[in-house]
Formats: C-alpha cells, structure tokens, sequence
C-alpha cells in the first residue's frame, strides 16, 4: 500500500493529484473545527445576516468570507460541514456499487450460462430506467419498509443504499466483458492447468488484471454519486435541508440565482468542482501505480 | 563499424550514414541503433538479421521517421535517392511515407481497418500521393492485386480485411505498399505471422516485385535461413550494432563473424536429421549450479511415477465441435468441427510431434489433452484412467497437476500483475511440492538457473523480459508444477532462432534429464525433424499420417505430407551442429 501510494506520487501529475485530494479530504474532515460558523446550529444563525454578498464585495461582511445565504448561513462554514456529508454518501455509495457490481460481473463473466442470463437481465431492465429514478424508487422502496420515523442515520443509510443500488449496474455490465476478455488469456488457462480453483483465479489474477478500469469508473461514478445525492436531497427524500450537503447548497442556492445573489450557488458548486477534480485525478494516478507494466 | 559496401559508382538508392537513434534521454537512454550505416541500389534486395532487441526494427521505423517518443534519433544521415532527407521532420516525411518508401508490416490484423473495403485502403493510398482522379486510382489498385497475385482483383476490390485468409492478408499489406509505386519498400517481418510454404510465397513475391517495380527492398527478419534465400545483401545485426554485413552468399556461407555463425547454427535443418546437442551451451550461470542442481533433484524426486507399460496418453475417436450460430431452427445452427475423430497414443518418455498448418485443430487437440476442453465425443485416457473423469473426482488436482502446457503466445501467458518470482512458485504453494517458503525460494531460483535465466530478476515482472526470455518462464511455471507430461503448443513461433534453439535444447534436456513425456505441436517441421520420435500430420481437424520421425520425412505416405514435405526450404550449409561451422 505505501509502494502504491509512493508509486502514485511519482506519477506525471502525481503530486498534485495527492496534495489536492488530501486537502479536500482533509478540509471535509477537520471542516467542523476550521468553520467560523455551525451551520447546523440554530442558535448560531441570524436572520438579519441573510444574502450578505462575499466579503471582497462592497456590502460584504468579513465575518462571512464567502457570504451568506438566505437563512443567514455562512456559506464556507456550509461547505465545509457539506462536503462532508457529501463525501460521506457518495464515497460510501460507490465503493458498495463497486463492490456489488464486481462480484455479479465477475461471477456472471466468468460463469456464463444461467448466471449470466439472469443477472444480465435484471442489469438490463434496471439500466431502461435512468439511474436516478431507480435510486428514487429504492429510496421509496426502503423507507415504506422501514416505517415512516427515520432518524438522520437511517436517512443517511436509505441514500446510500439508494444511489448504490442505482450505480452497480455499470461496474457489473464492464466487470463482465472485462472478465470474459481475461478468462480467455492462457495465463488463466495456465492457472487452471495448475489447478486453481475459481475463486483463486478470480481474485489472485483477473481483477488485478482489470482493476485499472473499475478505478476510473469508480472515480467518475464519485462525481455522479454526489449529483445524484444532491437531486435526492432537492426532492425532499436524502438528507435534510437542515443538514444541508453540497448538492442541497447548489439547489437551494440556484433559486438565488435570478435575484444577483450568486454566491449561494456559485461557490458551492466550485467545491464540489475542485472535490471531483481531485477524486478523478487520483483515481487516473492510481490506475497508472498499480500497473507494473507502467513504471 | 564494419562498412558495408564500398563507394558504388552507381547512383545508390537509400544511403544511411552513422544512424543513431536512442529511446529516453540522459542516464537512462538506450541506444537501440547504434552507428549503423548502409547502402541499398535499385532492385536490391538487403535483408537485416538479428535476434529480437537487435535494433532492427528500430532502424526500420527510424528510416520512415517514425521514431516516435521515447525513442529518437541522435545522430545520423540519410540520403533517398542522393537527396538528404529529415527524418524528423513530420511533413515531409508525410509525403515521402507511402509515396516514396512504402511498409509491409508483420501485424496484418493491425494494419488494416476492418471497416474499409480493400479498394479504399488502395484508392486512398493513391489519391493521396498520386496526381490522379478516381477512376485511374480503381484501375491501379486492380493492377496492384494483380501484382501481388489475388486473383479476380475487380471482385475483390469490394471485400473486407476479413474476408482474406493470413497469407491473402499479408499480400495486401504488399499491394498497400507498393501501390503508389515508390522507390523502396521496406517490409518488417513480413512473413513471422505465416505458415511455413506461405512464408516463402510472400518473400518469393516481394523478391519479383523489387526487380519488375525498379524498388529496392529492406527485408528485416529474424529468420536468417529463410531471408538468406531470396536477399542480395545481408546485414547481421545485434544490440543496436552491425555485427557483419555483405553479399548474402558470403554471409551465409562463409560468416566471418562468431555471431554470425552462432545465428546460422540455431536454425534447424529440415532436410535432415541432426540431434539437439545436450544443454551444454545452455546459457546456465556459473555461481547458480548449486541451485540449479537443487532444482533438478526436486523435479526428479518428483517423479516417480510407476511404470505401467501403458500409454500415458490416449486419444481415443476424440471429436470436438464449436457452435457458431445458436438457433431454436437446426437448419440455421452452424457448428464447425474442429477435431474430427482422432486416435493416438503417447508413450510414456516420449517426444511426441504434431504437425499441421493453422487452423488444423492443433491447438484444439493440445486443450483437449491437456483437459481444458471436454471433446464432445470420444475418450481421453490419462495413465490408462479417463482423464474428464478423474480431474471431476477425488485425484483431479492431482492429476491436474501432472499435465502442463506452455502456450504460444509469451505475452498473454504470464500474468502482467505477477512477479516472475510468485508466477513459478504459485503451481509449488498451492499443491504444497515443498517443505517450506525457504525451499520454495531455492527452488524457484534454481528453476530460473535450470531454464538458463539469471535467479536475480526473478524479483521482476514479466514486461521486463524479452519473447524468449518469457517463454523461458512459462516453461520453468510448468515445470514447477512437477508435471508428468508436458504439452508445447507452438511454444518457439513467436521467438527468434537463438531463444528457439535454446527453448528446444531445455525441451531435449528435459526428456533426457527427467524423462519427461512431451507432446510438442509446431508448424515448423523442421523443429519437429529435430526434437521428435514420432509425428503425427493434422489437416482440418483429422489426422492423416502418424509415423517415427525419420520414417515419416524419408518416406512420406499420405499425400498431404508429401506436400509438406516438397515446400521445405534448402538447408543452409552451417545450420544447426552442421559439422564445420561450429563457432
């Protein structure tokens, strides 16, 4: 894990991709502490500070470095204490899609046959459906289960289900060709002759062999995880608007938008930029380090 | 720097001068053509000899200015007819590509798009460097099939890539070449891809193109026996440097150079039977024969298999078929059999060859023996017990474990993500062959010595390692399992002469040293002539002749063989241990 990590940084590109990502990382972590403001606090917002532009601006207030929204939040503070649940879901979200998708992907290529028929096709029916409704329908699905009284956990929990449920589709349908590819390769063949069992060859040799891929898709489906979340949030069934995440500061802030307070929407938005950013060029630098043939 | 001819008086061709060209920069560069200087006239043919890594095709794209990053050229100059040319700089050398010197590549597959029709590969070609509206362009590319002898070029001007066999293909790639008919073509392996009788159809081609056309031609090839042949001149390269370069008959038959001899040894004569030596000269380490040793005795102890008087492998009406078309309808299900009935026996210690062209159902055959495959009907018995039936039971690992193959393609064969180190010891941990880790690490070492690599880059991976090198590995993993019988499936075609001498001397070595039963399928039957007891001829999935080795190429009895027979290439006179040449 450290050669990976030193391998990562030695990559064109590397050190910025792990000095971004850290930071980002870091900011969302530690972000409580830094926050001048507790957003989630009601106790610490005032009305009377509402819409002030950021603080450069002429009618800005150096309290509020990137200015306030409606409510009187301080729109850093927000960020900061958004991005961690943005992360937090969508991080979450796609490493069980992953984790899901690779195992059906793996076993279906592999096997062929009637486990390939019928995980296929339930892949194929959810994929006629765009990936948010289906996380739309989960999200309903779980929660009529579950009883209408969710505390903020559970809500948590229910999203993430949701959004991964929607997205292991896409890492099971390249799992599979990737799988069906590499089982044809004689190294495989010559792991059988030795007497490999299945899982031993799955494992040991073809996902390394195929990990480059379901890395990227990984980091690409980061992104679409946090917008994903972020429309949930908007439609009142992911997280609170009390507890607002990044996606839910851009929506609620896009209704600024018109009346000149851009801010809300702007700044939010440029994390969330900066976040994906970071998350796909580490995702790249790290494909690159675990691929002996690319050093 | 040998010089490679004297100042002609005629007007050369192509004139190269002190070529270098180097991949990387500072510290860490690799000249991979190093000084290399040649002269080629019209109608001249130069092949350019040498093991894989020698530069060669190196130079090759060099001279087309398509040294690309990493690699670039240093220094150097070169003159098509008598005017210098930049190879660095992309536009001219745009139009000089193609117009002036064309390429025949090996990787057809490559080289044409499959979307395209072979008339707009050509007619594209020559609109692009030809002055000329399309009709005129229709009527060269015709003329161009023509040339290259595909028959019914009107007809065939519709077709795809795909509709064209291997050696069709490959004629393409030559009509390509020469449709805009430039001055000099240069053709990088043309024939490694192909069978052996349409190996010496293309070279034989390229040879009456050059004269009729006017065009010089740079052949490089690693093969020198077959080049040898047809070339005018001959340049012996290795690690970047002229080794030897001259007439082609002085070259071949009269090599001044070590190497030289050392290459025209390694090929092995099909004419005539001449035993492997034993690994003497094998490229073993010094301070490794302790475990190498080590190693030896492992595999040997491995051994003791009781001897039953029966075959260890038979082949009992054995049929496979694929399906191509799946259909509820049995009129519109397709299925192509690929092994059609066939029967034979393998000996216990036996060197068992199998010889046929590509797509006979050679390698079929090899899956089925080795129990990848379940023929669809017919026996497979392995030490007199049915071997689907065994690898299902209770002993299947164990009899899994007994049957190994190396396969064709070094590059597929080794798991990228592996190091060499665990890929040899993982058949040695999972069925547990040895007392411990501290062992398993003697002997994987030793095995790397036993296969003549050096045991300290056992710690890489299997990129850093050349073709023969590789195959050298896949034979050390299957070795590691300590396996009884041991299936080759084309196991030299992708390699140069030397690492091909060196992966069949280990193969001899392993019968004489350990008793090793091996089934052994080529293409090339000279490699046959040389490793075999007994051969068996496959043609589109039957098999039409099974004979001793000497018997079968004395006296030929199905007339397939026969015809094998009749397209083999001349000996050249120091091949293979011939007696005088000995370096």
């Amino acid at each position: 894990m450290a050669s990976v990590l030193h391998r990562s940084v030695r990559a064109r590109g590397g050190v910025a991709a792990v000095v971004l990502c850290a930071l980002v990382f870091l900011a969302a972590f530690v972000g409580p502490a830094l926050a001048p403001q507790n957003p989630f606090d009601l106790a610490d917002i005032d009305l009377s500070n509402a819409s002030i532009p950021p603080a450069w601006l002429a009618a800005g207030d150096p309290r509020f470095l990137l200015g306030t929204d409606d409510q009187g939040r301080d729109i850093l503070s927000a960020i900061l204490y958004g991005a961690r649940i943005s992360l937090l879901v969508s991080l979450s979200a796609v490493v069980l899609a992953m984790l899901l998708g690779t195992a059906v992907g793996l076993l279906s290529g592999w096997y062929g046959g009637i486990v390939d028929a019928v995980t296929m096709r339930i892949a194929d029916v959810q994929l006629t459906f765009p990936a948010l409704l289906v996380a739309l329908l989960i999200d309903g699905l779980i929660r009529g289960a579950i009883g209408g009284a969710t505390g903020e956990t559970t809500a948590l929990l229910v999203v993430i289900a949701a959004i991964a449920l929607s997205l292991w589709v896409q890492f099971a349908r390249m799992v599979r060709a990737l799988t069906m590819v590499e089982a044809g390769k004689p190294y495989v063949d010559a792991g059988r002759l030795i007497g490999a069992r299945p899982a031993r060859l799955l494992l040991l040799h073809v996902l390394p062999n195929i990990a480059g891929p379901i890395f990227v898709m990984a980091t690409l489906d980061l992104a679409f995880a946090i917008v994903v979340e972020s429309t949930l949030s908007y439609l009142g069934v992911g997280v609170s608007a009390a507890r607002p995440s990044l996606g839910t500061l851009i929506r609620l802030g896009s209704d600024f938008l018109y009346s000149g307070a851009w801010w809300m929407t702007v700044f939010p938005g440029a994390a969330l930029f900066v976040i994906v950013l970071a998350v796909n060029l580490l995702g790249d630098r790290w494909r690159d380090a675990i691929d002996p043939r690319l050093q | 720097m040998i010089p490679v001819a004297e100042a002609e008086t005629t007007a050369d061709l192509l004139e190269v001068c002190n070529l270098t060209i180097a991949y990387g920069i500072g510290t860490r560069a690799v000249t991979a053509v190093d000084d290399v200087s040649l002269r080629l006239r019209s109608r001249e043919i130069l092949a350019i000899v040498g093991e894989s890594g020698a530069g060669k095709s190196t130079l090759a794209s060099g001279l087309l200015g398509l040294a690309d990053p990493p690699a670039r050229i240093v220094r150097g100059e070169v003159r098509l007819a008598g005017r210098a040319i930049d190879l660095d700089d992309e536009a001219a050398m745009r139009r000089i590509r193609g117009r002036r010197i064309g390429l025949v590549v090996q990787d057809t597959q490559a080289a044409l798009d499959p979307l395209c029709t072979v008339g707009r590969h050509l007619t594209e070609t020559i609109t692009t460097h030809l002055p000329v509206d399309r009709r005129e362009a229709r009527a060269r590319a015709i003329e161009a099939l023509r040339s290259v002898g595909i028959t019914g070029p009107e007809l065939r001007l519709g077709h795809y890539p795909h509709q064209f066999s291997g050696g069709m293909r490959q004629r393409l790639v030559v009509a390509l070449a020469i449709c805009a008919k430039p001055e000099l073509v240069i053709a990088d392996e043309p024939t490694t891809n192909l069978d052996a009788p349409r190996k010496r159809q293309i070279l034989d081609l390229l040879g009456a193109l050059c004269r009729d056309h006017e065009m010089g031609l740079i052949l490089v090839s690693h093969d020198i026996g077959l080049v040898g042949a047809v070339a005018d001149r001959v340049m012996v390269m290795r690690r970047g440097r002229i080794v030897e370069a001259g007439a082609a008959g002085d070259v071949l038959g009269n090599p001044m150079q070590p190497y030289t001899r050392e290459l025209i040894r390694a090929v092995p004569p099909a004419r005539r039977r001449q035993r492997l030596l034993p690994r003497a000269e094998a490229p073993v380490a010094a301070e490794g024969s302790a475990s190498v040793a080590l190693a030896k005795a492992w595999l040997v102890a491995g051994r003791r298999f009781e001897p039953s008087g029966l075959p260890l492998l038979e082949l009992d009406e054995v049929t496979m078929t694929f399906v191509l078309r799946r259909s509820w309808l049995a009129s519109r299900r397709r299925s192509e059999r690929a092994v059609d009935r066939v029967t034979l026996e393998i000996q216990p210690g036996e060197m068992f060859g199998l010889v046929g062209e590509s797509g006979s159902g050679k390698s079929t055959l090899a899956r089925i023996a080795s129990g990848l495959y379940q023929p669809v009907s017919g026996k497979v018995r392995f030490a007199g017990a049915d071997l689907q039936a065994t690898l299902a039971g209770r002993g299947g690992l164990e009899v899994r474990r007994q049957v190994q193959m190396v396969f064709q393609d070094p590059f597929s064969s080794l798991d990228a993500r592996w190091r060499v180190l665990d890929i040899i010891a993982e058949p040695i941990r999972l069925h547990g062959l040895t007392g411990g880790p501290a062992e398993t690490r003697d002997v994987v070492r030793g095995l790397f010595g036993y296969v003549g690599l050096d045991a300290h880059a056992s710690d890489r991976y299997p990129h850093q390692f050349s073709a023969g090198q590789r195959q050298r590995i896949a034979l050390a993993r299957a070795l590691a399992a300590r396996p009884r019988f041991l299936i080759c499936d084309e196991p030299t075609s992708a390699l140069d002469v030397v690492s091909q001498e060196i992966i069949l001397r280990l193969l001899a070595a392993l019968r004489q040293e350990l008793g090793m039963t091996v089934l052994l399928i080529s293409h090339d039957l000279a490699v046959i002539r040389q490793t075999c007891d007994r051969v068996a001829v496959m043609r589109a999935g039957r098999l039409c002749e099974i004979a001793a080795t000497e018997t079968l190429f004395e006296h030929p009895q199905h007339p397939y063989t026969r015809e094998l027979l009749a397209l083999l290439p001349r000996d050249l006179p120091g091949s293979a241990g011939g007696g005088t040449a000995v370096g």
